[in-house]
């Protein structure tokens, strides 16, 4: 029977140079996958292959493990890879694929894409033909209980970037954000990208002004916002709800003075200014003012860390629920091998009491009626499942190989299947029909 | 004792564990938010019943000072449950709660031997008005109590409250319930002042002085808000002082009972 095994690299075994190295390119994803399902003893496979891991999952022979799998993610990948490489078969295979759908083992704890990155992988796979029975069992699984942990606990509730922190102080100040004015000074990547966040969030008059013009339109340009002249930004200052400031500027381009005055203009309206430069582009002595909050990247870092450090324990109820979910899919797969040998002994106890029952009709007197002979199939029928619900009920429950094989052994349901398959092999044909 | 006041007082007490239970539990307490709004809602409507019993009964809200309280419950509830409508306000239940649970159950421990406005349409329509426009202001002071609690978590960095509402929605909440229980506040001081001089035993000066600075650290506050446009901190704080000096009022009333 094929059992589930895993090989990879990811942020915890392998710095970024290796990763980049090891990744595989969409465009070769399924030649990759073609040819891994292709190495013998590998029944079904799967690849994750993310900026942080990746990986190759797959059904392998029960005499082969993870070494098989991680041979090939050598082979095709670089064979220094090696000792950056992992492997877990069996148990702790579905432990880490149900851990990395649900985020536990990802690099921000909780983050979201990954579920979306291994929901494409297994879809590559199916549509590739190679993933089978195992992996169709094992990943719908994961995905159930990505989807609990999120449900379930606050995983992912707190933001986990320094831009998506940003958004939620703006929530935090100004609920609904949207027709908010968000003022962009400066064209930084950082501050584009928390820029990118407001508007997502509903932000939607958003403003860049830049010391270079030209460089501030194209900014602009990207973000479905205006341009304004460098000049401008202090009466704009006066209108934005949110300012988000990345110059590469050595001193502060909004003083306390220009805020103070801009404060006055707004009449108390509340400002959010998110400085994200280093060295800083708001004087500090600007959040002193009433109704102004002024976050520089400290201050939006210590955010983050409480973020991250009440991710990290919600993270532990959410490895007890993956526990859980381990036990009981293990559970689910032992039952599932003894539902041949369930089906087999009923056939067998069916055949036995069909002849019975058809040899005492066959002498039984010509006078007869036909509600006997109903009778007697109903009698035929009752004994069968009277005398199999004890020992179908204890296969269930134990699941386990060694009661299977005693039941097969003492009942001869090999010999009797062999039998079977001897007997209809003349007609393959009209079976297939 | 009317009729529902021990599942009024249960339901009460429930919601404000629910309240208490969501603000204290953090993210996780967010399924409490529901469940806490409708007993809340309820424990509204078995009150209803009980005022409405106690109506037909001769003792309607103004005719004591224990009515009144129980009334002002009410009337606190109400006017949160209204608010809570539209804004995303659920944290300042965790205050309404607790608040109208107090003064219910306060309702009944104080002694109800004092009819004391029965005989004055005057005296009974300005219990009416000064208890509407303290459980309005006193919905105002919860939202400024929040909001300051917000504002210092925000500026220390350490997050949103727990169900937190934004600060420019508690600043509004405030807002409205100031502008709208100041002109209530208003007539209430004035048929006070009428009321006490046409009655037998005068006016109570201090009182009247505490609840004369009360309604002037109103009106600073709603000239504030409307022309220079105040708001956040030194808004919420001068509701809570204006809040505070009606409480006094309040107190000295109970303490000496009204016209004695």
């Amino acid at each position: 029977m094929a059992r589930l095994a895993v090989a990879g690299l990811s942020h915890r075994t392998a710095p970024v140079d290796v990763r980049e190295r090891a990744a595989i390119p969409d465009g070769e994803l399924a030649s990759v996958l073609t040819r891994a399902r292709a190495t013998a003893g590998v029944d079904e496979v799967m690849i994750v292959s993310t900026c942080n891991r990746v990986e190759i999952y797959g059904a392998v022979a029960d005499d082969a493990g993870a070494d098989l799998l991680r041979g090939v993610l050598c082979d095709m990948r670089g064979a220094d890879l090696r000792g950056a490489v992992y492997g877990y078969e069996g148990e702790a295979a579905l432990r880490h694929v149900f851990r990395v759908a649900s985020s536990l083992d990802s690099m921000v704890v909780g983050e979201p894409q990954i579920l979306g990155q291994v929901k494409d992988a297994y879809s590559a796979a199916v549509e590739q033909g190679v993933a089978g029975a195992l992996l169709g069992r094992v990943l719908p699984r994961a995905f159930q209980i990505a989807k609990r942990v999120r449900s379930e606990t606050e995983i992912a509730r707190a933001s986990a970037s320094v831009a998506s922190v940003a958004v939620d102080l703006a929530r935090q100040i100004f609920g609904e954000l949207d027709g908010r004015r968000v003022l962009v000074v400066g064209a930084g990547k950082m501050g584009a990208l928390a820029a990118r966040h407001l508007k997502k969030a509903g932000a939607a008059d958003l403003t860049v002004v830049n010391r270079t013009a030209s460089r501030g339109a194209e900014l602009a340009d990207q973000l479905g916002a205006q341009a304004a002249p460098w000049e401008e930004r202090e009466t704009l200052l006066r209108v934005a709800d949110i300012v988000v400031s990345s110059t590469g500027a050595s001193e502060p381009v909004l003083t306390r003075a220009i805020v103070e005055r801009a404060m006055k203009a707004r009449r108390g309206r509340w400002l959010l200014l998110i400085d994200i430069a280093v060295p800083r582009d708001i004087e500090p002595t600007a959040g002193k003012l009433e109704n102004v909050f002024l976050y520089d990247i400290d201050g939006l870092q210590q955010v983050l860390d409480a973020n991250l450090a009440g991710r990290m324990r919600e993270a532990d109820q959410a490895a007890a629920l993956v526990e859980e979910e381990v036990r009981r899919f293990l559970a689910g797969e032992q039952a599932l091998g003894v539902v041949p040998t369930i089906k087999d002994l009923r056939a067998h106890f069916v055949a036995v009491a069909q002849a019975e029952v058809a040899r005492l009709q066959q002498r039984m007197s010509a006078g007869a009626n036909e509600r006997d002979r109903a009778l007697i199939k109903e009698l035929g029928d009752a004994l069968v499942n009277k005398l199999l619900h004890g020992p179908l009920t204890a296969l269930k429950a134990d699941g386990g190989d060694e009661l299977a094989k005693a039941t097969r052994a003492l009942f001869k349901l090999d010999e009797t299947v062999a039998e079977e398959v001897e007997a209809e092999q003349p007609e393959p044909q009209k079976k297939k029909a | 004792m009317p009729p529902l006041f021990p599942i009024t007082l249960t339901l009460y007490a429930v919601a404000c564990t629910l309240y208490l239970g969501r603000v204290l539990a953090g993210e996780g307490g967010a399924r409490l938010q529901r469940p806490a709004r409708w007993v809340l809602a309820l424990a509204f409507l078995a009150h209803a019943v009980d005022i409405g019993w106690l109506c037909t009964k001769g003792l309607h809200p103004m005719v004591n000072a224990r009515e009144a309280l129980g009334f002002s419950a009410w009337l606190i509830t109400g006017v949160f449950l209204v608010v809570s409508l539209r804004d995303r306000v659920h944290v300042v239940g965790a205050l309404v709660a607790p608040a109208a649970l107090v003064l219910e159950l306060a309702a009944r421990l104080v002694p109800s031997n004092e009819p004391l406005h029965a005989a004055s349409r005057l005296g009974a329509t300005h219990i009416a008005l000064a208890t509407a426009g303290v459980a309005l202001f006193a919905v105002a002071a919860g939202a400024a109590v929040i909001y300051l609690l917000a504002e210092r978590r925000l500026r220390s960095r350490r997050g949103a409250l727990p169900g937190g509402a934004a600060l420019e929605t508690l600043d509004k909440l405030t807002r409205r319930c100031v502008l709208l229980g100041f002109p209530v506040f208003t007539v209430a001081m004035i048929t006070g002042a009428v009321w006490a001089q046409q009655s037998s035993v005068g006016m109570l000066t201090v009182q009247y002085g505490i609840a004369s600075a009360a309604w002037l650290c109103y009106a600073g506050l709603v000239i504030g808000r409307l022309t220079v446009g105040w708001r956040g901190r030194r808004a919420a704080v001068m509701t809570l002082v204006g809040f505070f000096t009606t409480l006094t009022v309040l107190i000295i009333y109970f303490l000496r009972g009204a016209g004695a």
